[in-house]
């Protein structure tokens, strides 16, 4: 379904079930930025931590060196559209519904010039929690019409929770699109010999073979796994230092258990002179499958993750550290989403 | 239903696809599409080499383009006029950051993203409503489009015109290319006439064009013409008899004229004419070419109504005018009957006053002061018009009366100062102009051409009476069929009505200054600017029956040029 058609649909479920049209302005991505959250974990060193390693990377003779071929990113949008009036216990409730689309599309690269590989993979439909929804074979017939109503389970019904569970749930759904992706990816015949770079954590993919060809690259990280000592001396790290590679440690009674014992290693992209200690400073995390060669990989994926530094994508917030064919997946999955406005206009039945 | 793909190059694919954006909507007038990387899928540049792949199509200011709604049911062809390349830098900081603060060799992995974006002028659709351009592959045209584009051809690639008079061949970014067509009913009228052409001398070519022109109008018009041509300058059209020896050099023009069917000769029939040499009577002439020339000379009842117009206008007042009534009756009395008669008259009426006692200061109500100036303007004339004026015995006009279909005239008036030829051209034009409106001749236009036409009718307010004659030429002249074919280096330099009056319009290489000036404001500033760089050969075409102008491109004249003719012997 195209999503002029999902748009009008989760319009007329709205209504259908009694609701209100409410559309916001703005989403709920934007009302709540998420930050990474990966901030409990622990790890631990694969190589000395006394030092920092320089990587051997020839400037300029190396800057237009990568061996990568394959970026992949994912994006989603999750607007508030409106509410229904549900019956919960003995009480009346509001329940939020939302209109969400999620997508990943992975860019490849062939003489400097970037391109879609295969179709970028759209999931998109209604967010409620389904099971206070009053009109029940409502539901169930626009279900069957082909509208994908996503349940956001939750407990109480209390309004704000339902919002913040709708964002969550919308995550869960784009790193399910991506993830499938990357799996298309890796089981096509692209993917044999090459790595693909994936934006942010990789410790979000719980399939361990399926993120075997990737390399994550991650712009922002909240959590210090290391003394402060040194930390500090990743801090001071100069351009073109890594930092020693370690592995995230992951408790026997994790449930998440192998997920998160990825292999990651921090680099300095740029110079520090004049800014901050994060500037330019990346973390990449690549699969456990390379620990016992991991500071050989550090150092090869180093180098051309080096040379990803150019172009910059100024003035994005974070150009220091945001790789220009990263955000080509951005900018080409915004241009296939509908804006926020279409979104509010199709609620309030002008374009759909 | 039409079968649309007979208007495309669809084996060169889709070029790329029109978009409509908040800030720059298409209209009906107007749509913007961006260019698609050659062979980026099966449906685009299926006949682009490897080697093409991942280009953009080789696209320019001025090309053609048709796009093809996705509803399939509309094409609307557009010219060119505007290209844009916009990167994803969002600055000039930001490019200079990306290579590496500033270092203009490096080489980056990835290649910024870059658009060209190509705005359109609309110049007609297939379902020939006025619209929006909505969702639409681009293509390139086929042949069949690009002539129905300029409403020549209908959709069954059938002439729209009375008669299709070839001027050039348009060649696309595509390679296809394009026979263009004016209809000769606005070119030699009834429906419109005249034709200009503007450009820097030397670089645009202006003569080779007309003579072109001229030779394709000779071949395929269905009417009775003859031309007129007069050369200002040089030898330019002083051997149009003679074929031109660059032609057997170059294949494309053989070809053109080929394609064109216009026979590669010359203008063998044509006939040249000169002003006599005083110095070296009878049959001398003041002409620079060396081959047969037949001469004309004005005697006294030929040119004496002309007379006033050899007088500078600070010279000539309502005092002058006076005498020359008394002078001019007798002429018309026949009392006067060569030009040396009429100064030896004048001279025995200021000598009979000067010896009458007491002397006389008026003779025949006019004071003698103004009989003596009158004399000795007159006594210069002569001099003033070399070989114009026959002072003994008779002259010999050029002989109008045998103009016939087909008939060539070159008058030759380099020789002359600006009065000289003012008097010549006028002169012309006046007897075609009065011998057309008797009937005398058996024709149906008279082309005259004429190169530095600002000498004759130049912009601003002064009113000469050429001026007015060439005016009223090309307001009301298509009726009688006299049509007029002017040149000059600036349009802006020549009188603004004339200009608009002319309905076939040919722009060669043109300066900057000069478009600047409000004959250039219709044009985009890329179409001003491929202006500026025209090759020669080149020319942009605006005709009263096109949606657009139209960039063509002209072969070699069938003549030798005039410059050439020692050479070529």
């Amino acid at each position: 379904m195209g999503t002029h058609d999902t748009l009008r649909q989760a319009r007329d479920f709205v209504r259908a079930q009694g609701g209100k049209m409410a559309p916001l302005l703005v989403s709920e991505e934007e009302i709540n930025p998420q930050t990474q959250d990966d901030l409990s974990l622990q790890a631990y060193a694969l190589e000395p931590t006394n030092a920092c390693y320089q990587v051997h990377y020839q400037y300029p003779d190396d800057a237009a060196i990568s061996e990568f071929s394959f970026f992949e990113d994912g994006r989603q949008r999750t607007v508030h559209i409106g509410f229904i009036k549900a019956r919960f216990g003995s009480h009346e409730a509001l329940i939020p519904v939302h209109y969400f689309i999620v997508a990943a599309v992975i860019l490849q690269r062939e003489q400097r010039n970037l391109k879609v590989w295969a179709q970028p993979l759209i999931k998109q439909g209604v967010l409620v929690q389904k099971s206070l929804v009053p009109n029940q074979s409502l539901l169930d017939e626009f279900e069957s019409m082909g509208l994908v109503i996503e349940d956001t389970e939750s407990e109480g019904g209390d309004y704000y929770e339902l919002r913040n569970r709708a964002l969550k749930k919308a995550k869960s759904l784009r790193l399910s699109v991506e993830d499938d992706l990357i799996r298309q990816w890796r089981l096509s015949h692209d993917a044999v010999d090459h790595f693909l770079v994936v934006d942010g954590t990789l410790m979000n993919f719980r399939d361990e073979q399926n993120i075997r060809q990737c390399v994550g690259v991650s712009k922002s990280f909240g959590s210090r796994y290391f003394s402060i000592s040194e930390n500090n001396r990743i801090m001071q790290m100069e351009e073109f230092q890594r930092s020693w590679v370690f592995q995230f440690h992951s408790p026997e009674e994790d449930i998440r258990m192998g997920a998160r014992e990825r292999i990651s290693w921090y680099l300095r992209l740029r110079s520090r002179v004049n800014s901050g200690p994060e500037f330019g400073l990346i973390r990449v995390e690549i699969s456990r499958h390379y620990r016992d060669n991991a500071p050989e990989y550090a150092e090869r994926f180093s180098r051309s993750l080096l040379s990803e530094r150019l172009p910059t994508s100024y003035p994005t917030p974070r150009w220091d550290k945001h790789l220009y064919p990263i955000r080509e997946c951005e900018n080409y999955l915004s241009s296939i989403m509908p804006s926020i406005s279409t979104i509010a206009e199709s609620m309030k039945g002008v374009l759909a | 239903m039409m079968d649309l793909d007979v208007f495309l190059n669809t084996s060169y694919g889709v070029i790329g696809r029109t978009a409509s954006t908040k800030r720059e909507p298409n209209t009906s007038g107007q749509f913007h599409f961006w260019l698609a990387k050659l062979g980026a899928s099966d449906s685009t540049a299926a006949q682009v080499g490897d080697s093409s792949k991942g280009e953009i199509a080789p696209i320019e200011i001025g090309n053609i383009v048709a796009a093809r709604s996705d509803k399939d049911n509309d094409i609307t062809f557009g010219l060119v006029t505007e290209m844009r390349a916009y990167s994803d830098i969002d600055s000039f900081i930001a490019d200079y950051l990306s290579h590496n603060f500033g270092d203009a060799t490096i080489e980056v992995p990835t290649d910024i993203s870059e658009v060209v974006v190509v705005t359109c002028s609309v110049m007609r659709n297939v379902s020939l409503k006025t619209k929006p351009v909505g969702r639409s592959r681009v293509y390139f045209p086929s042949r069949l489009g690009i002539q129905y584009a300029y409403g020549i051809v209908d959709e069954n690639g059938e002439s729209i015109f009375s008669g299709a008079i070839p001027i050039g061949i348009f060649e696309n970014g595509d390679g296809t290319i394009a026979p263009v067509s004016v209809d000769e009913d606005f070119l030699v009228g009834p429906e419109g006439a005249h034709l200009n052409v503007s450009g820097i001398s030397g670089l645009a070519a202006k003569t080779s064009a007309i003579e072109f022109v001229i030779k394709s109008l000779l071949t395929h018009s269905r009417k009775r013409i003859a031309v007129v041509m007069f050369n200002v300058k040089s030898k330019d059209l002083l051997y149009i008899d003679q074929p031109n020896t660059k032609l057997e050099e170059d294949d494309w023009s053989k070809n053109v004229y080929a394609e064109l069917r216009i026979p590669l000769e010359a203008f063998a029939n044509a006939r040249f004419f000169a002003p006599a040499d005083p110095s070296n009577r009878p049959h001398g002439s003041q002409s620079l070419r060396v081959l047969e020339t037949e001469i004309f000379e004005w005697d006294l009842s030929m040119i004496y109504r002309d007379i006033p117009s050899l007088f500078n206008s600070m010279d000539w007042d309502d005092r002058m005018e006076g005498v020359w009534f008394v002078i001019r009756e007798e002429i018309e009395n026949e009392r006067l009957l060569t030009y040396n008669q009429m100064l030896s008259w004048v001279s025995r009426q200021i000598n009979q006053a000067n010896d009458a006692r007491p002397p006389r200061q008026w003779i025949r109500g006019n004071h003698i002061a103004t009989w003596n100036k009158m004399r000795s303007h007159l006594q210069r004339f002569p001099r003033s018009y070399r070989g114009l004026i026959a002072t003994g015995g008779e002259g010999r006009d050029i002989p109008w009366q045998e103009l016939n279909s087909g008939s060539v005239y070159v008058i030759d008036m380099q020789m002359l100062n600006d009065r000289g030829q003012r008097l010549v051209f006028g002169r012309a034009v006046s007897t075609i102009s009065r011998k057309l409106e008797s009937g005398e001749l058996d024709l149906d236009a008279v082309i005259v051409f004429v190169d530095e036409l600002n000498k004759f009718a130049p912009s601003g307010n002064v009113r000469t009476p050429l001026k007015s004659r060439l005016i009223d030429i090309t307001a009301r002249g298509r009726s009688l069929g006299l049509i007029l074919f002017g040149a000059e280096q600036f349009a802006s330099s020549v009188d603004k009505e004339i200009v608009e009056n002319s309905s076939t319009y040919l722009f060669g290489r043109t300066e900057t200054n000069e478009l600047r000036t409000p004959n250039y404001a219709a044009f985009s500033d890329e179409i001003k600017a491929k202006l500026t760089m025209l090759s020669q050969g080149r020319l942009l075409v605006k005709f009263a029956k096109f949606p657009q102008p139209i960039f063509v491109r002209f072969p070699y004249p069938p003549c030798l040029p005039g410059d050439m003719f020692n050479a070529a012997t």
